[in-house]
């Protein structure tokens, strides 16, 4: 019977050698559905940069005065 | 990014560059997995040599229409940085680009063994962690990459990177 760690390196080689197999057809996709994943990936990094350029103002706002932190 | 694409191909038609080629992070995603990168970065030769070679190229973009954003000028909705081929690496890696088609409109990207030089040349962080996908991901010539980088005096630092990415 296999030790616990034989098994979590077994698990992890094929973990590794999913995410390494997924990237390869990542780079293989034609460049122009590439362009489109990255006008994506810009699109939710603004919609990140945004949220937490306004959440602490937005969330202090919202909070009621009586439970507000002193 | 078609649109765009059009009028880069306009200014070498217009005779305002010699010729361009695609890299930085654009380029870069030709040949991996797609990462998020903001600009397209656009090198070019231009035409008459002289101190200022993105002068006229700006003026006649901001007579198109096209308005700069900091280092950068808004073309058709994608912010193009255009930067000359400063060194005789850039300036091959822009003569000996890849031509491919982009949607029915033809462009160039420069290859990926330039890429990856031009990577280790640039040498900050993200051109390193760049240049760790291309080794995975990429189809490079090693034989082409090991000539590229002794001709243009960057065996050490590649060296060096490899071994940081083969002990990764």
């Amino acid at each position: 019977m296999k030790s616990k760690a034989a098994a979590t390196d077994v698990m992890l080689a094929g973990k590794v050698r999913a995410k390494s197999e997924f990237r390869r057809k990542q780079a293989a996709m034609p460049f122009a559905r590439k362009v489109e994943v990255v006008v994506r990936l810009q699109k939710i990094a603004a919609g990140i940069g945004k949220a937490a350029g306004k959440k602490p103002v937005r969330s202090a706002w919202r909070i009621p005065a009586r439970r507000r932190p002193a | 990014m078609k649109k765009t694409l059009v009028v880069l191909n306009g200014l070498k038609k217009q005779g305002l560059i010699a010729d361009y080629a695609i890299g930085g992070g654009m380029g870069a995603v030709f040949y991996v997995e797609p990462f998020l990168t903001y600009d397209l970065d656009v090198f070019i030769v231009a035409d008459k040599p002289g101190l200022q070679p993105l002068e006229s190229l700006y003026r006649y973009l901001k007579k198109r229409g096209f308005r700069p954003q900091q280092e950068q000028i808004i073309i058709e909705g994608i912010p193009v940085q255009f930067l000359p081929a400063y060194n005789k690496l850039l300036k091959e890696a822009v003569s000996e680009a890849r031509e491919i088609v982009y949607q029915g409109t033809a462009t160039r990207v420069m290859t990926a063994e330039h890429l990856a030089a031009v990577m280790v040349q640039t040498g900050r962080t993200k051109d390193r962690e760049r240049f760790f996908k291309m080794i995975e991901e990429a189809k490079i010539d090693p034989g082409k990459l090991a000539r590229m980088v002794e001709r243009f005096g960057l065996r050490q630092k590649f060296l060096q990177w490899k071994r940081m990415h083969d002990e990764k």
